[in-house]
């Protein structure tokens, strides 16, 4: 009985944790939505335009 | 390969660099995307979804994803660009394509109490009385997806939003251009999609603090991300904050032009940094 209880999958000697992504890689990924590109001075004509949408 | 051109979204899309068929291929997706996220299509998956408030509903997979992709950009931006404003678009009057509104007397109708979005994999329910507007998001992602159809260099320009495989130079709204080596640019304003409401000017870009059009210095702000839906969101969350949307993108690190309607260019730091401080704008 004592072995089973500290060795059956339905008998967890840690609380359980849900299966889920953590709080903190929550974070991270959502503030990596908003990331900067690159720009510089042109060098060339323009091949494209933006305006406003 | 010429340049390729097109109408969807209530924009002229520009492709370059991008073989027949990959043409084909991002003229499908555009039309696949205004097909299920349109506010103005009664049959579009948004549509549906909408006249679905109060209840909770399954939705498709590019829906579902696309309504995470708006919640976080909600989240991102403090509450600034968030999806739950088509029922402030229509009180402003904005009921279909804005190319096609004429003047109306009447002033705006009332905007809707804000409400919510309830969504759980590919179940979403809204509030009673909240209606959808993912425009927000949609343009931005569909050119995204349409430039990684091409496989050498080339770009997608749709509206104001430009995304570019290899470097691509690009026309700024009130003169100048600027080399983009990574990522994307996006331009949100107030001077295309507008109409008269009871004397009023209105336009697409809604503060939700106040569910009107937003006023503010900023006829249209540029800005530079790493990917279009990146630049797109930074760009409408500069526009909506203010005198205080510059500092709010240096603290993220994200270039950005602002226009005034005089045509007044105020650059953030990064946007000056990129320039090399002394280079201006050609």
């Amino acid at each position: 009985m004592v072995f089973a209880r500290h060795s059956y999958a339905g008998h967890p000697k840690e609380p359980v944790s849900a299966l889920a992504a953590s709080p903190r890689f929550v974070r991270i990924v959502r503030r990596n939505l908003l990331q900067a590109g690159v720009v510089a001075p042109a060098e060339a004509p323009p091949g494209a335009a933006t305006a406003v949408s | 390969m010429s340049d390729h051109r097109f109408t969807a979204m209530g924009c002229e899309v520009l492709v370059g660099g991008a073989t027949r068929s990959e043409r084909a291929a991002i003229e499908r997706l555009f039309a696949e995307r205004e097909a299920v996220f349109s506010r103005f299509v009664p049959g579009s998956e948004l549509s549906r979804v909408n006249a679905s408030a109060g209840r909770v509903i399954m939705v498709s997979p590019l829906f579902a994803q696309t309504l995470r992709i708006a919640l976080d950009a909600a989240a991102e931006t403090e509450g600034l660009v968030v999806p739950t404003l088509g029922g402030a678009l229509q009180a402003a009057g904005y009921t279909r394509d804005s190319s096609t509104l004429a003047p109306d007397p009447a002033p705006p109708a009332p905007a809707p109490p804000a409400g919510s979005v309830f969504a759980l994999g590919r179940f979403v329910g809204l509030d009673a009385g909240v209606t959808l507007d993912l425009n927000g998001v949609v343009k931005a992602l569909a050119v995204d997806d349409a430039v990684a159809l091409i496989g050498g260099d080339g770009f997608v320009s749709a509206g104001g939003d430009v995304a570019a495989r290899g470097e691509l130079t690009v026309a700024l709204p009130g003169g100048g251009s600027v080399a983009l080596r990574e990522g994307a640019l996006a331009t949100s304003g107030s001077t295309k999609r507008w109409w008269l409401r009871g004397g009023n000017v209105q336009h697409h870009l809604i503060d939700p603090r106040t569910s009107r059009p937003a006023e503010t210095p900023w006829s249209q702000v540029t800005v530079c991300g790493a990917s279009c839906l990146a630049a797109d969101i930074a760009a409408k969350a500069g526009f909506l904050l203010r005198e205080r949307g510059p500092a709010w993108l240096d603290r993220k690190g994200i270039p950005a032009r602002f226009l005034t309607a005089d045509d007044e260019v105020t650059a953030n730091a990064a946007w000056r940094t990129s320039m090399g401080e002394s280079a201006p704008c050609i």
